[in-house]
């Protein structure tokens, strides 16, 4: 439980030191926002809810990529006397899932200024994003976890993450919909059951396969 | 460099199966649907035949590379 | 050799087996279209009747019933067939007296045809035509009728002679993931006992289980066209698959990617496992519980359950078998490469 917090911390200290990456996620989210506003002048609807998956996507892509390189916290040789791996995947992890979280409401606040909110039940919009970061966040850890070895590894993590992230958002923008109130949907308790349901799943499995995917 | 033919060869195959009705279609665009659309079943079998031994011929050519690898050896 | 390769073959004969019965079997008649949709009660109508593989002309016998849902009939009083394929049924419809609306179903029955049953082929209105109160309705009488007892497919409306697709297009997709799932198996049992033989049969399962992937995609691809008129639609079970086989290639890129043939087998059995659990509620829990147009699903023809007639039954699970022997045989193929490569790299 102290490693995990003490590499949180690794985590976090070193965006405080070195702004670069939270500061390029931020421009990332605010600029693309603007451009789309450039795009598309107005948008409500699907087409909001669909924009905000993507821009959400792609804008944690590009931080899941150096997760694991060594330029990040302590060296790896260093993580491996002192840290279990366990400890060090849970660690990033949960330093991923509060990013998400935060670029998540930040691109909500750009979306909103710019274009508007078609989101009419606020809480059930939060919930879904709450379950489906969780969701993404595990399946970008694992596969940054599996790039982290391999050479050149910036776009073999996306090539096998989208794949991957596919089932959390096409749940995560079915959820949307209804809670933008464009669609009445009775069942959709069962809907946010299964994409927590999956991400549970995706979780489990994950930490079966760390101790396997640690060792090189 | 070795990720390219890979991608090619999936590429090279989705082209391919996609060629197939579209050339057929040129024909006539009510031939598939005619006698209650037995020729797109026909299309359906004539597609998996053409991809698996399309698949073999690849197989082969593999085959034959290690051959030659292993004969330039000795 | 024929001692080891037996199976080989016999998937080769059951395909064979397949091809033959599945493409010669014929469709039982069926009809394609019945018009008018529409009729006013206390009226007398003709109906103008499209049938497929149907013996209008040559069938002896022909009687022609209006069914309601109270397993009434009402028969028909006379009918001209121009053709086999082509005939006019003479009705003359009671009034009706209890409701404003009812679904009829048409039933023609002849010595060669059998019951050909077109359901809700029309709609009575209630009218104020009143030509003959002499039409009443009486009880279904199953006992006379002619019974078809070949062994034939189901003729089933919008689907026709593409029901035959089920022992391809379906069963190639249910070979694939047979062929999905014993590469899953090896990419658990490699990370439990480091053996890099199964590595290499689970990399060679699931390549061709791609393969097949791809041809399911494709034949599914051309039915779409000819059946809802576009190459793809926005449809549970066609995003799913394309979801999976995107997984699959990108498994197939990592192996590609990673140079070191220890640490490749370690990483690509990881991620088969883990996106399979990702893929295993998208697979077999999503389409269930969405609405979709594919055939198969709630009241659609083809496969699933209750829609899976005996005759089918009979061609699709060899259909199923043949092509996982098939499979398995590629794969073994596949393996042996992988095999000789690693010995070669190793020689070197």
């Amino acid at each position: 439980m102290q490693q995990i917090a003490s590499i949180l911390r690794q985590h976090l200290r070193q965006d405080i030191r070195d702004f670069t990456s939270v500061g390029s996620i931020g421009l990332f989210i605010v600029g693309a926002t603007f451009i789309s506003l450039k795009c598309f002048v107005t948008l409500h609807g699907v087409g909001w809810i669909a924009l905000f998956w993507i821009l959400f996507l792609f804008s944690i892509l590009n931080l899941v990529q150096n997760a694991f390189k060594s330029s990040r916290t302590a060296s790896r040789e260093t993580q491996y006397v002192y840290f279990s791996a366990l400890s060090v995947v849970i660690g990033t992890w949960l330093y991923h899932f509060l990013y998400l979280l935060g670029s998540a409401l930040l691109l909500l606040l750009a979306m909103t200024v710019f274009f508007g909110s078609p989101i009419s039940d606020l809480g059930l919009f939060l919930l879904n994003i709450l379950i489906g970061s969780l969701g993404l966040c595990t399946v970008l850890t694992m596969t940054a976890l599996i790039g982290s070895t391999v050479t050149q590894s910036n776009l073999l993590v996306s090539l096998l993450s989208i794949p991957l992230a596919l089932p959390f958002l096409l749940l995560s923008v079915k959820i949307s919909v209804v809670a933008s109130g464009l669609i009445k949907d009775t069942a959709i308790t069962t809907d946010l059951i299964q994409l927590s349901g999956i991400t549970l799943l995706a979780i489990a499995i994950g930490i079966l396969l760390i101790p396997t995917l640690w060792k090189s | 460099m070795r990720i390219l033919p890979a991608i090619t060869r999936y590429i090279y195959l989705t082209i391919l199966f996609l060629s197939i009705p579209l050339l057929s279609r040129a024909e006539s665009t009510d031939f598939l649907r005619s006698t209650g659309k037995i020729y797109s079943v026909v299309g359906v079998i004539l597609i998996l035949f053409v991809v698996i031994v399309i698949y073999l011929f690849s197989l082969d050519r593999k085959v034959t590379r290690i051959e030659e690898q292993n004969f330039d050896n000795e | 050799m024929l001692r080891q390769n037996w199976w080989k073959l016999l998937g080769v004969l059951i395909f064979g087996y397949v091809l033959v019965a599945g493409l010669l079997t014929p469709l039982k008649p069926g009809i394609t279209d019945a018009t008018p949709y529409t009729a006013v009660a206390g009226s007398s109508v003709d109906i103008n009747v499209q049938g497929y593989n149907t013996h209008f002309e040559d069938g002896q016998s022909q009687v022609a019933f209006l069914k309601n849902r109270q397993q009434q009939v009402i028969q028909a009083n006379s009918f001209r067939s121009t053709g086999n394929q082509s005939s006019v049924f003479s009705f003359d419809l009671p009034d009706m007296v209890d409701k404003d609306k009812a679904r009829l179903t048409l039933v023609v029955n002849n010595s060669l045809d059998g019951s050909i049953i077109l359901p809700d082929a029309i709609t009575v209105t209630k009218g104020t035509g009143s030509i003959s109160n002499s039409a009443t309705w009486m009880p279904f009488d199953v006992g006379s009728l002619h019974v078809l007892e070949d062994f034939r497919f189901p003729y089933r409306n919008t689907l026709n002679e593409t029901i035959r697709n089920t022992f391809f297009h379906v069963a190639i997709w249910f070979a694939m993931f047979i062929l999905f799932i014993v590469g899953l198996i090896y990419s658990i049992k490699y990370l439990l006992k480091r053996n890099l033989r199964h590595d290499h049969i689970a990399a060679a399962f699931t390549e061709v289980g791609i393969i097949f992937g791809i041809v399911g995609l494709a034949t599914g691809s051309i039915w779409a066209k000819y059946t809802w008129g576009t190459w793809w639609t926005d449809d549970v079970k066609l995003n799913m698959s394309a979801v999976a086989m995107l997984i699959y290639f990108a498994y197939s890129i990592l192996r590609l990617s990673v140079k070191d043939i220890d640490s490749k087998a370690r990483l690509s059995s990881a991620y088969n496992i883990f996106s399979f659990a990702v893929l295993i509620p998208l697979i077999f829990v999503l389409p269930r519980m969405t609405d979709s147009l594919h055939p198969g699903n709630g009241g659609n023809p083809a496969l699933g359950g209750e829609d899976l007639e005996n005759s089918l039954r009979v061609v699709f699970y060899p259909a199923v078998i043949g092509l996982t022997l098939i499979g398995v045989w590629m794969s073994t193929l596949v393996y042996r490469i992988g095999i000789l490569k690693d010995q070669w790299i190793n020689d070197l």
